[in-house]
């Protein structure tokens, strides 16, 4: 009698572990923007982009930021979907500030530095475009705004370029 | 020999196992705790419907609504729409989680209807400054429908390429159907309203010279508190309404159509409703372009 209540009591909580562990699994498959801190620490290793823009935009303070999805995405960056494993990106939807914040996973990293001319591209457009509009702001646009790491690449614009830099190359190694 | 004997209750289950299963226990509460807590602020800060995430913080203001000085007579309070958006005016965040669905277009409620059709913006060409760039950077229109860029003015319309255009390609190639003009922002704290308005007045003119389209002029947007206190901008509400006032006027003497929305956007003291405002207080948050295209199309249907 006591064997099987033991038995059942395992089986229970193994149940319960399985279920709790599966809720939590399930939960950061499309969230783009909202990861938490305690979702993204359980997966430090090689995340997702949109987990990497959620915890960089999570950390440092930017403006009201629009998604750019993939029906978008030519619009901004002229990168060959083919080779891109994954995306996250965000720009700055009211057009007050250059921040901007993208993160491409390659499927090669031999198809990185493709992607890292088009980001160079990008960050003199919009160095073109606020250089005299808000010359407040050049401070982000720093020249340090293009980021590789293996497989990835990032565009980051923001008021913490250093902080956003540790934290994508803290995610991609 | 003393078999050493464990402890049990009359279940037969010994503290070890008590133990552990409140191990356990505790440890499911946590987890389930946290992910609780992910699911409720997935929900609240994101929306994979909207094209947009709000991110940041509204601007911190202290006392918005202490300083009563409307003293115009024209623009503000919300009186010249004609249905119950200018009052409803109040809770714009609330209403932005479903872009386009049809269920927003009940007219009761108490926030504003941020219901549109993106096809009845098919053939529509917004001209307009950085503000204006928002449109498409949100993608609630395409970028086909805009001719906006940062620092666009009246005066800097007719001579400015943007992305290899002028403003005379962009009208030739897209044959738009109907125009909004919303621009003046850059240049009314420091440039003399008579001379703007004249210069929107040259415009509109040489649009309607042109080309056939409905051209409607927006009045421009008012500025928080705040945004006035900043120097730097230059901006006042005293300015932005005199400018407005004067371009009413300019336009109601040509074939182009006024749209006040400035009235849609400003609080009871004339001010930009804060729920409105991007961090600078000037620009626009992704849910007023909602509101701004559910606007134009009543007001232009």
């Amino acid at each position: 009698m006591r064997k099987i209540t033991k038995r059942i009591i395992a089986t229970l909580l193994a149940a319960a572990m399985l279920t709790s562990l599966t809720a939590c699994g399930g939960n950061n498959t499309s969230s783009t923007g909202t990861t938490n801190s305690s979702a993204t620490e359980s997966s430090v290793n090689a995340s997702a982009p949109a987990d990497i823009t959620s915890k960089i935009m999570g950390d440092i303070k930017f403006p009201s930021m629009a998604e750019i999805k993939s029906d978008r995405l030519s619009t901004y960056y002229d990168v060959d979907a083919d080779k891109i494993e994954a995306f996250s990106a965000y720009i700055c939807g009211s057009g007050a500030y250059p921040d901007e914040i993208a993160v491409f996973k390659m499927k090669s990293a031999d198809d990185v530095n493709a992607v890292k001319t088009v980001l160079d591209k990008r960050v003199e457009s919009q160095t073109t475009t606020f250089k005299d509009y808000t010359p407040d702001e050049m401070y982000k646009i720093d020249g340090k705004n293009v980021i590789i790491s293996g497989n990835y690449i990032a565009l980051i614009i923001c008021s913490d370029n250093a902080g956003a830099t540790a934290t994508f190359n803290s995610m991609t190694k | 020999m003393a078999t050493k004997k464990k402890k049990t209750n009359k279940f037969g289950i010994t503290p070890s196992v008590i133990f552990l299963n409140l191990t356990v226990l505790l440890f499911l509460f946590i987890v389930f705790f946290f992910a609780y807590n992910v699911i409720k602020e997935d929900t609240e800060t994101t929306s994979s419907v909207p094209p947009f995430t709000a991110v940041t913080e509204k601007p911190e203001t202290s006392a918005p609504e202490s300083k009563p000085e409307t003293e115009n007579s024209d623009t503000p309070s919300a009186t010249e729409s004609e249905n119950s958006d200018s009052s409803d005016i109040s809770a714009p965040e609330s209403d932005t989680s479903s872009e386009n669905s049809e269920d927003e277009t009940s007219s009761d409620t108490d926030t504003p209807d941020t219901y549109f059709d993106k096809d009845y913006f098919e053939d529509a060409l917004f001209i307009g400054d950085s503000i204006s760039t928002g449109i498409s950077l949100y993608g609630f229109l395409d970028s086909e429908n805009v001719f906006a860029t940062q620092g666009l003015a009246p005066s800097t319309v007719l001579t400015t390429e943007i992305d290899g255009k002028t403003f005379s390609d962009k009208i030739a190639s897209f044959k738009p159907d109907k125009i909004f003009i919303m621009l003046g922002t850059n240049s009314v704290g420091y440039a003399d309203a008579e001379y703007l308005v004249e210069s929107m007045e040259t415009l509109i003119s040489d649009i309607t010279s042109t080309c056939k389209s409905k051209v409607y002029v927006l009045s421009i947007p008012p500025v928080t508190k705040d945004a006035e206190a900043d120097q730097s901008n230059y901006l006042t509400i005293e300015a932005i309404n005199e400018y407005n006032k004067k371009l009413k006027e300019v336009v109601n003497g040509t074939s182009a159509e006024f749209i006040d929305f400035n009235a849609v956007l400003s609080d009871a003291d004339g001010y930009f409703n804060e729920d409105y405002a991007e961090m600078d207080g000037i620009h626009f948050m992704g849910s007023t372009y909602q509101v701004m295209l559910s606007y134009l199309q009543k007001q232009t249907s």
